[in-house]
């Protein structure tokens, strides 16, 4: 079935394992850190250049980190399933001593002091930092391939899969970065679909956590009720480990759950028998904006999972029709971080970054009240919904990646419509992971979107997986051969 | 793409859609450039159906808002009950949905 398959089938080279495969290899000493990270670095300095997904390449850090890593792993002192492992950051996630950009000339120099506690959280747990990721500027503006790496505004990454066609936005970087094999897992963000949206279009599992179970300081905000901070991988147990590195309560973020997380990994191969799915199919699959191949494949896909033993039923919330206009409102609050610096500097923004902005303050205070009531009725009729079944499921995108746009092209949308298949999810803060589920006639990945109830995220990944592991889709990796320009 | 339902029922008068454009300009305070000012106009004039929607939305009084802006949060409208308790309980504690 796979040789037929668009892309390559993964080798034993290290760029081309999971970060499950790196991790084993690390725990079995089969390989060493510093071995792992200067493959990763080489691949970095060898592709790079054309998929775009780096901004800041961190190696004299990275190998002192993997030095120790393999010190301690020789003294049997594993820390666990990250250690030693090379990871990369989106560029909204503060490194100590590292300049974050946030993907703008605004932040181009932009130092921080102190590391977040998921780069914290990341480090002790004995991951190696290979660098920032690129992203589209303040992980709201339009992918771009223009810029210099150096001085910015900078370039989004290119999609691995067809180097002329986006990631998606806004965790670009992670999901070129990801899907090539130049780092073994990535951290992006999602305000309204930026981890989901690379990671379907880049082929990789994508999960937004549940609001308040991974802190979000030290992060670059876009909207401080709709961001989250979350896994993109290759693998739904790579996704699995790196959340459990990240979260749990954040004394300094008081967003962030106090209780406990469970571990991400114990149930993970258990199955979906007797397990419940809702299917939005009103709303989701008649919409008319979705890419027929995206709904053949997630159509297979939901047969599939009968197949395993699950139960799908149609489901709807009739307010999931004003998602968008409640989404749009709540942009006034990215408007409200950014308002004095635009004011001041507005020439510092990308123009279709800065037009978004200013698009974005033209929301009343009473408009932004009421989106908060229809907010409060959305989240009761998915609440409702998830109290008759275990998730949500649906296709994950609205189509396969497309061509980058014109450089000079200003952004016509502040809501784009395809953004419903995301950020519905942010507006209510349940778990949210897209799968890969295939690829269209054109070779590019495709994917489904599992939902859970709040907090979670365990049998979301779970779900995932019994999926996954059922298909070939994870196990193809994107030729390196066509990484040209 | 849009939803057809998002389009106006009826096309607004120009000179009105620009005064009001204008206007909401006004209010929120801020500045626009000439070359910014009309693809401002277009993404603004996109918009309009969307919010025209959400203020002709159906709301009862007694309708609040989630002024929390958790809403994944326990007390917070969508929590459900049993799934998590405050303190040190995890969510281990949830039945498992579904069997291996």
């Amino acid at each position: 079935m796979s040789g037929n398959l668009p892309g390559l089938a993964a080798t034993t080279e290290i760029p081309d394992l999971d970060l499950k495969g790196v991790s084993e290899a690390l725990q079995a000493r089969r390989i060493s850190s510093v071995e792992s990270t200067e493959a990763y670095l080489r691949r970095i300095e060898q592709h790079d250049g054309v998929l775009q997904a780096y901004i800041t390449v961190t190696p004299e850090r990275a190998l002192e980190q993997a030095r120790s890593a393999d010190a301690e792993i020789a003294r049997g002192e594993r820390r666990g399933p990250l250690h030693g492992v090379p990871i990369a950051l989106k560029d909204l996630i503060a490194v100590a001593g590292v300049r974050m950009t946030g993907g703008s000339q605004v932040l181009a120099n932009h130092v921080p002091t102190e590391d977040s506690p998921i780069t914290t959280r990341l480090v002790e747990a004995g991951a190696v930092i290979l660098g920032k990721l690129s992203m589209h500027e303040f992980a709201f503006g339009r992918p771009a391939t223009d810029g210099s790496m150096q001085d910015g505004p900078f370039p989004t990454g290119r999609n691995p899969w067809n180097v002329q066609r986006i990631t998606s936005g806004s965790s670009s970087g992670s999901g070129a970065a990801a899907a090539a094999g130049l780092c073994a897992g990535a951290l992006g963000s999602d305000t309204g679909g930026s981890i989901r949206g690379p990671a379907a279009m880049c082929g990789l599992i994508g999960h937004k956590p549940t609001y308040g179970l991974v802190t979000r300081r030290g992060c670059l905000p876009q909207c401080w009720s709709l961001d989250h901070v979350g896994p993109m991988t290759r693998s739904a147990w790579d996704a699995a480990v790196m959340l459990q590195a990240i979260a749990g309560h954040d004394p300094g973020d008081a967003s962030t759950s106090s209780a406990r997380p469970p571990s991400y990994t114990r149930d993970l191969e258990a199955g979906v028998r007797g397990m419940r799915f809702g299917l939005p199919r009103r709303f989701y699959v008649e919409w008319p904006g979705l890419h027929p191949d995206v709904r053949a494949a997630a159509f297979a896909a939901f047969a599939e999972l009968e197949r395993q033993g699950a139960t799908i039923v149609d489901v709807d919330a009739p307010t999931l029709d004003q998602a968008q206009g409640i989404w749009g409102a709540m942009l006034s609050e990215m408007y409200e971080y950014h308002r004095d610096v635009i004011r001041e500097h507005p020439e510092r923004y990308r123009s279709p970054t800065r037009l978004l902005m200013l698009a974005s303050a033209l929301c009343s205070a009473h408009d932004l009240v009421r989106a908060q009531r229809l907010r409060a009725r959305l989240a009761r009729e998915i609440r409702d919904i998830l109290q008759g079944v275990d998730a949500i499921i649906f296709p994950g995108q609205a189509e396969p990646a497309t061509p980058f746009p014109p450089s000079d092209l200003a952004p016509t949308e502040l809501v784009r419509a395809a953004s419903r298949y995301t950020n519905v999810w942010n507006l209510v803060g349940l778990p949210a992971c897209v799968v890969p589920s295939g690829f269209s006639a054109d070779g590019l990945p495709v994917s489904i979107q599992v939902v859970g109830r709040p907090f979670d995220d365990a049998t979301v990944l779970r779900i995932a997986r019994s999926y996954e592991r059922a298909t070939p889709w994870h196990t193809r990796r994107p030729d390196p051969a066509g990484w040209k320009l | 793409m849009s939803d057809a339902a998002d389009q106006p029922s009826s096309t607004p008068d120009p000179a009105e859609l620009q005064a009001r454009f204008e206007a909401e300009i006004a209010v929120a305070g801020i500045t626009v450039s000439g070359d910014d000012r009309a693809p401002l106009y277009a993404m603004w004039t996109e918009l309009q159906p969307i919010r025209a929607r959400l203020r002709n939305a159906s709301l009862a009084l007694e309708e609040e808002p989630s002024f929390t802006q958790k809403p994944a949060q326990l007390g917070a409208g969508i929590t459900l009950a049993g799934v998590l308790v405050s303190g040190q309980a995890t969510v281990d504690d949830k039945p498992a949905g579904g069997q291996p």
